[in-house]
């Protein structure tokens, strides 16, 4: 009774209040009283998430802690985050998030890793395209030509050996691409509102499961 | 085909190996930033209105500013992103800045720092906490973001730096979303611009820029034709147009000649890719 309680009725209850709350003061005119209220709600789902980052970092030196204790499979990397995070937290914490030392393992270790692992997708993508996009079909010429125009129109030496890609870039922007993303959007939106007020109604569990 | 059957030149056309594809990118890329190569730039009409609400803001007005850069998406949008801030002191708008990625705030200060730099005198009148306040990191996403433009003091009630925000002048008559003249969203790829136009735009009628990374450009398209963002930026190529509107050829319009040729490369290999192919669907319906 009483983990029926604590597992399904009391979670359902703070999830339709604040649910309530929060909607009625979006879409609608309330009472100073009310916003206040739901803003106050607002902001404490702010300073649970910021609770997040320390649950996060405890988590990932926990799992990495087991790693390394049963020598599981590649356990040596686990040492190395180990280091790059101590060294990283206590530059931060010694010589403050603008310090010296914290800025240059940002700027010359963090920066150009997260930077050349996004480019190597540029390879990637080329090598793909060669390999697999092919005019099988009808669709598929259409997807390639619509692909052609569109980096004729984003390159500039396309611009220049055929101006027309500019507005043509444009057009497919702006006309088939919105209508295509509006509905899209439209649906999602749809759909979250009936998962949303489910969730609200008690009548969708598994949003406490997931 | 057997190990015996002679390749033509349309099988070997088919079967290039990845890493000489690689080869002939990595030297379209490379060359251009090495050797300068000019290319005329026609500017769009996203990157003009993007501008012309910038040069439209008044001197004294504060605008709120949402950097989301991170290591992958700073080389595209980190020049645009200095740009915005010299366009802005130099016309006197003051700034308000937070992130929604944690790693996000030391892209903000470089960038503030940058343009100070490049401003020379004008930058050295510039005084933090008078003509812009940066907020730091604000945890929470959505909710984080609907919490702080709901009442900022309400969220935190000190900077990055740990002053007080009643302290600095710049955060006077600001703690809500409606406070500021407007809101610019340099998102990167963090695919948080919905979240800025539904809880900023949408609640308080905030106008609103963005600059978004060019893969996530066409998605933004929609909310510009809607009016609900004012102006658009999209990758290099978007943040070299608005350095052809700055006059100041800086990073991005080197990146965008290594573009074109990268483009160039695509598309050859697009094409060697299908005249093989087809020329194999023809040799196997004969």
């Amino acid at each position: 009774m009483s983990e029926n309680v604590y597992k399904n009725q009391l979670p359902f209850a703070v999830l339709f209040i604040v649910g309530v709350f929060v909607i009625l003061t979006y879409f609608f005119q309330v009472p100073p009283e009310i916003s206040a209220m739901a803003g106050d709600l607002t902001t404490f789902g702010a300073v649970i998430a910021s609770f997040g980052i320390l649950l996060g970092t405890l988590a990932l030196v926990r799992y990495h802690v087991v790693l390394m204790y049963r020598k599981k499979k590649n356990w040596q990397f686990s040492i190395l985050t180990m280091i790059v995070l101590a060294a990283t937290l206590l530059t931060g914490l010694i010589g403050s998030s603008r310090g010296k030392d914290f800025l240059w393992i940002y700027n010359y270790l963090n920066i150009p890793i997260n930077a050349t692992l996004y480019s190597t997708t540029a390879f990637f993508i080329t090598s793909a395209a060669y390999r697999t996009f092919k005019l099988r079909t009808f669709d598929s010429a259409i997807m390639m030509t619509v692909a052609v125009l569109m980096i004729l129109s984003w390159m500039t030496l396309g611009n220049l050996a055929f101006p027309a890609t500019i507005e043509i870039g444009d057009w497919i922007l702006k006309i088939p691409n919105s209508a295509g993303f509006r509905g899209m959007t439209i649906g999602v939106a749809l759909g979250l509102l009936g998962i949303g007020t489910r969730a609200i109604l008690g009548r969708y569990r598994e949003v406490l499961t997931a | 085909m057997r190990m015996s059957e002679k390749k033509t030149l349309m099988d070997l056309i088919g079967d290039i190996d990845r890493r000489v594809v690689f080869g002939f990118l990595f030297l379209a890329l490379v060359g251009p930033l090495i050797i300068s190569i000019p290319l005329p730039l026609p500017v769009t009409g996203f990157v003009k209105q993007y501008h012309e609400f910038l040069e439209s803001i008044p001197a004294g007005a504060v605008v709120g500013f949402d950097v989301e850069l991170t290591g992958a998406t700073d080389p595209q949008l980190g020049p645009d992103l200095t740009l915005v801030f010299i366009q802005l002191f130099r016309r006197d708008v003051k700034s308000v800045i937070w992130c929604m990625t944690a790693e996000s705030p030391v892209f903000a200060t470089n960038a503030i720092n940058n343009a100070l730099k490049t401003l020379g005198e004008k930058g050295a009148t510039k005084k933090y906490g008078v003509d812009w306040v940066e907020l730091g990191y604000i945890a929470g996403t959505e909710t984080g973001l609907t919490a702080l433009m709901t009442g900022i003091r309400q969220v935190i009630s000190k900077d990055m730096y740990g002053k007080a925000l009643d302290d600095l002048p710049a955060m006077k008559n600001v703690n809500t979303g409606k406070d500021f003249y407007a809101v610019i969203w340099h998102s990167g790829s963090a695919g948080s611009v919905p979240y800025g136009i539904r809880q900023i735009n949408g609640r308080f009628g905030t106008p609103m820029l963005v600059a978004v990374t060019s893969n996530e450009f066409p998605l933004y398209v929609t909310y510009l034709a809607a009016g609900q963002i004012r102006g658009l930026i999209g990758g290099a190529r978007g943040a070299a147009e608005h350095e052809t509107l700055m006059k100041t050829a800086g990073l991005a319009t080197a990146q965008t000649s290594a573009l074109a040729l990268g483009g160039v490369v695509i598309l050859a290999m697009l094409l060697l890719g299908n005249i093989s192919y087809l020329d194999k669907r023809r040799r196997q319906r004969k």
